[in-house]
């Protein structure tokens, strides 16, 4: 086997790990799901961010889900999201409140993506409904139980 | 003591149809009539509201049906000539039936607003006036919508509400509005342009010059104006003034000299040198400045403005630069809708 066919043969097994790596979820403020967007009333409600996929091969395809993470006075409290679809075949969802004002809340977005096969998570620290996008962390990997925790506790 | 007010003389005083004489007479009975003074303000604030429409040209079709109608020999009333009167009038009439059908669930005073002196609320109808003084605030609940708080020494006019829209006009003042709707349903006028509520939360205040200052704080909004249009996302400010409408949106938290530098190039003082500011400035988050200055910049320093857009975040797929540089209104909504994710 030649040296340029074996060379061959790395580039294609690497480039779908890399690409792997790629992965991950930009978020961005309401506007980003577009001017033309059909909203429904209670979509509009507190939508306070949009969430889409980035490199990955299928973006419809791509499963997030997402939960906000408090500490409201001392007690750490999760609340499961309903992220609604705004554009199901670009995978983008929009994210609104559905935890309570008081306390601190770092929400945290999990994607996976069926190819390259990939899963991501980005952790977004809220002040009040509005998300600090300076302090967003946007990982390549699900994030850790550490990293989520550090987030909250920077907050406070 | 004022038994001849000046009501009646008002929008030929703001024209300036008046002579010296009846002026001088309007002048003085002005200084001394409160009542009349708040109706001129209405006339002068109406008359800065009519500036804000656009003249609309009827298409060539019509005019050349109007002549070809007029010259065409013998032509004069018919009998399908009156049944095409009758025909017009059955439609008339369902169009009126259908516009009572649409409001008639309407209350004559669909506006319910309190005022902080004031222990309840009250209903007032459109056209009325909400006129808060130095030290006294109100709150206008908006139907089902949200609500609008109104600061010290602002003047609004309660609009017409119907399934389709809700609007309210302001004359000068500060109003704070939190609004959870549909976008478009909800609109505040002012001399300098109309704010359209695209789902948000937002103040806005209004000078005694007629010039007002938009900030958003969640959402976002869209200053409108002769067909020239802001889009304003949440921690962003426009200005707007009477006579030029929404000036260039930017972000609040943007660097000072940036700031500057938009308000010189919408008050045209030296743009050319507030240009480049504004493209050295500018950060990945400012694109929203730099997209909006795409449409309003001669072509040579549209480029410059391009390519430091595109510094940050390429065109996405199936746009390109010559669409962009041309200002294909569809290439560009691409683009800004691609941009917005940064802001």
């Amino acid at each position: 086997m030649s040296s340029r066919l074996i060379a061959l043969l790395v580039i294609a097994m690497t480039v779908p790990a890399i690409a792997g790596t790629m992965f991950r979820l930009e978020i961005g403020p309401p506007v980003a799901a577009g001017t033309n967007t059909n909203l429904k009333k209670d979509f509009k409600k507190k939508v306070v961010l949009v969430v889409r996929p980035l490199v990955c091969d299928k973006p419809g395809a791509v499963h997030i889900t997402g939960t906000a993470e408090g500490l409201v006075n001392g007690v750490r409290q999760s609340v499961a999201l309903n992220l609604v679809p705004v554009d199901p075949a670009a995978g983008i969802y929009a994210v609104f409140q559905e935890w309570p004002d008081s306390g601190q809340w770092v929400l945290q977005l999990n994607g996976t993506c069926p190819s390259p096969k990939a899963a991501a998570s980005t952790l977004v620290p809220m002040k009040g409904n509005t998300f600090i996008r300076e302090k967003t962390q946007v990982l390549r990997e699900p994030a850790t139980r550490k990293q989520l925790e550090a987030a909250l506790k920077e907050l406070s | 003591m004022f038994t001849r007010h000046v009501e009646r003389s008002l929008p030929r005083y703001c024209d300036g149809d008046l002579s010296a004489a009846e002026r001088q007479r309007v002048d003085a009975h002005l200084a001394a009539c409160a009542r009349c003074r708040s109706a001129l303000e209405e006339v002068q604030f109406s008359a800065k509201l009519l500036e804000q429409l656009s003249t609309v040209s009827a298409p060539p079709s019509v005019w050349n049906g109007i002549e070809s109608a007029l010259s065409a020999p013998g032509a004069r009333p018919s009998v399908a000539y009156g049944r095409r009167w009758a025909f017009a009038g059955v439609v008339a009439l369902a169009l009126i039936g259908g516009v009572y059908w649409l409001t008639r669930g309407t209350s004559s005073t669909p506006w319910e607003v309190a005022h902080a002196r004031e222990a309840s609320t009250r209903r007032m109808a459109a056209g009325e006036w909400v006129d808060t003084g130095g030290g006294s605030t109100a709150r206008i609940i908006v139907g089902q919508l949200g609500t609008v708080d109104v600061a010290p020494q602002t003047r609004v006019r309660l609009g017409r509400v119907s399934p389709s829209e809700y609007r309210l006009a302001l004359a000068r003042g500060t109003i704070s509005a939190e609004i959870n709707a549909p976008p478009r349903l909800f609109i505040v006028d002012t001399p300098a342009s109309a704010v359209v509520d695209l789902g948000c939360a937002y103040t806005v205040t209004v000078g005694d010059d007629g010039a007002g200052v938009l900030r958003m704080t969640k959402g976002w909004s869209s200053l409108e104006w002769k067909g020239r249009e802001s889009l304003v996302p949440a921690g962003a400010m426009c200005r707007t003034k009477p006579g030029t409408g929404p000036g260039t949106p930017y972000f609040e938290d943007a660097s000072v000299e940036l700031k500057r530098a938009v308000d010189d190039f919408d008050s045209g003082k030296d743009p050319a040198v507030a240009l480049d500011v504004i493209v050295r400035e500018s950060r990945v988050r400012d694109t929203l400045t730099l997209w909006h200055l795409l449409s309003r910049v001669d072509a040579p320093d549209r480029v410059r403005v391009y390519e430091r857009i595109a510094q940050f975040e390429p065109p996405p797929d199936r746009v390109s630069r010559e669409q962009i540089l041309s200002l294909d209104a569809d290439a560009l909504r691409r683009w800004r809708e691609e941009l917005a994710w940064k802001w």
